[in-house]
């Protein structure tokens, strides 16, 4: 009899396959190598390259599905701007404009990680940074926060009205912004909005997308960009603020190993069949 | 260190719903239902807090406090897209649907001209790069754009010159389609990667040993029912 698998049995023996192979390293360090890219350098010493007292607008536009692939890059890249405010006075507006879920996890960055880590001692809300929260249009907001920041955003986070927060009486357009940046899975609406302006922009952006960025990159509209976890995890390795990327990166190779074994094993197997059919049938 | 009691149910409803969604991939059953309604259903909630919250903070109360003429025309047009929930009033809903495609329209094109045509073009004035590997990059992706083209036009039939030149293109389009797949592929793995923890971490690891023997429970009874029918 022959031990043939159904259609079903072979997707779930993949999936079996897969989940041990990616739960592999969170039981056992496998320990790979993971070299540091030019772009994650470069996205290092862009934020460093700030003026001292600059102005840094962040754009959280995640999801609670790019987070698991971005969250902990966003982590490491909250901390490394928040080390960079409480050395050199560098003021950081956050925001997010793609849906709520952005301004959730930006909150929660803060809360639950800035201000236990210690990022945020000797810092005080209002004059060191401020959280816009959630501004909803999306496109129209990217626009609205290099155009006229207090009218796209008449308040904060929490409600405050954009004209009772200290730091933003001097921060209302671009030309009071040093470095732009955002995390999420879109690029064109940002360069679209932001591209042309003259002032350096950095992305951290999903694997999924990241072929989306590269025109952007090639062109030297995007100044550079985290390309994924992967990218992430060089971020993290680069500031010291190491995290779940930092630990995906073994599972991330593993998975990678099997999707290239699962396109060249079936394609060997048959190119191999399709000839020993030919050499068959010619005798 | 000693963990909370809301810590220990956290870890358990996470690992719980991750294991519920995953059962999809074995078969369709009733956990993979429940976890997707309730993702469904608690999404719902949350944006509607979400944008009632950010409704009230950010237009409500700056329009109470102001009145500016700039409020008082978004609130108006806000108002006027829920008059689609009465038949006989749909119109004055077109109003403010027409507004928000105009601008959505507007503020696309506008930095569309800038960004995506003339800031892709203008770094390529010249054929002459940097270097070597700039110019060739140039080259490339000028026979790429323009076999590519060749490709999608429908208005003469692919035969001599035009069927060669559309192969290139659409050999250029694979491989760009590889690329994105690749890519794609790359960050679907790190969706899974990052769920992981979660199940073989702490209490989440009492979750999955019951997942496994809930599927091998059912893989055992499902053959049985097999072998007697």
């Amino acid at each position: 009899m022959s031990p043939k698998l159904s259609p079903l049995n072979q997707d779930r023996l993949i999936f079996i396959v897969y989940i041990l192979l990616i739960a592999l390293p969170s039981l056992l360090v496998v320990g790979l190598p993971l070299p540091v890219t030019s772009l994650a350098k470069s996205f290092h010493s862009t934020i460093e390259g700030v003026r001292d007292r600059g102005v840094v607008l962040w754009v959280t536009d995640q999801t609670f599905g790019t987070w698991v692939e971005l969250g902990s890059g966003e982590i490491a890249i909250y901390k490394h701007l928040f080390s960079l405010a409480q050395r050199r006075g560098i003021r950081l507006v956050f925001a997010t404009t793609y849906n709520a879920d952005g301004a959730v996890l930006s909150a929660s960055i803060v809360q639950d990680h800035i201000i236990p880590g210690g990022f945020a001692k000797g810092l005080k809300y209002g004059e060191n940074w401020v959280q816009l929260g959630w501004l909803p249009g999306w496109e129209a907001s990217l626009r609205g926060l290099v155009t006229d920041i207090h009218k796209v955003a008449r308040a904060d986070y929490f409600g405050t009205p954009i004209e009772k927060i200290p730091m933003m009486k001097d921060i209302t357009s671009v030309k009071d912004i040093d470095l732009l940046g955002h995390s999420g899975y879109y690029i064109d609406e940002y360069g679209r909005q932001w591209g042309g302006l003259g002032k350096p922009w950095v992305v951290s952006i999903s694997a999924t997308t990241v072929a989306m960025a590269k025109p952007w990159f090639e062109k030297g509209i995007v100044t550079t960009y985290l390309n994924g976890q992967r990218g992430c995890a060089e971020y993290e390795a680069l500031t010291g603020y190491r995290g779940l990327a930092t630990s995906a990166m073994d599972a991330q190779s593993l998975g990678h190993l099997l999707a290239i074994a699962i396109l060249i094993v079936p394609n060997a197997l048959y190119l191999a069949r399709k000839g020993l059919r030919r050499s068959n049938s010619t005798r | 260190m000693e963990m909370t009691e809301l810590e220990i149910f956290t870890q358990l409803l996470t690992a719980s719903l991750i294991i519920m969604v995953w059962s999809f991939l074995y078969r369709e059953n009733v956990f993979y239902r429940i976890a997707e309604h309730l993702a469904i259903g608690s999404f719902f909630g949350y944006i509607l807090y979400m944008s009632l919250k950010t409704l009230y903070d950010k237009t409500l109360v700056p329009l109470a406090a102001t009145w500016a003429p700039d409020l008082v025309l978004v609130t108006i047009i806000g108002i006027l897209m829920w008059t689609r929930l009465v038949p006989k009033l749909v119109w004055p809903s077109r109003i403010s649907i027409s507004v928000l495609a105009g601008i959505s329209m507007a503020v696309a094109v506008t930095g569309a001209v800038s960004g995506q045509i003339i800031g892709q073009i203008r770094p390529m004035g010249s054929w002459a790069g940097q270097d070597l590997m700039t110019n060739v990059n140039n080259i490339i992706s000028a026979v790429a754009a323009f076999t590519s083209l060749a490709f999608f036009t429908y208005t003469k039939e692919h035969k001599g010159v035009l069927r060669v030149v559309s192969r290139i293109g659409r050999t250029f389009i694979m491989v760009c389609f590889g690329a994105i797949l690749g890519t794609f592929l790359m960050g679907n793995l790190a969706f899974s990667i990052g769920q992981i923890p979660s199940l073989v971490t702490g209490y989440g690891v009492y979750v999955s040993v019951a997942g496994i023997i809930l599927i091998m429970a059912d893989l055992i009874l499902s053959k049985r029912k097999m072998e007697r029918s």
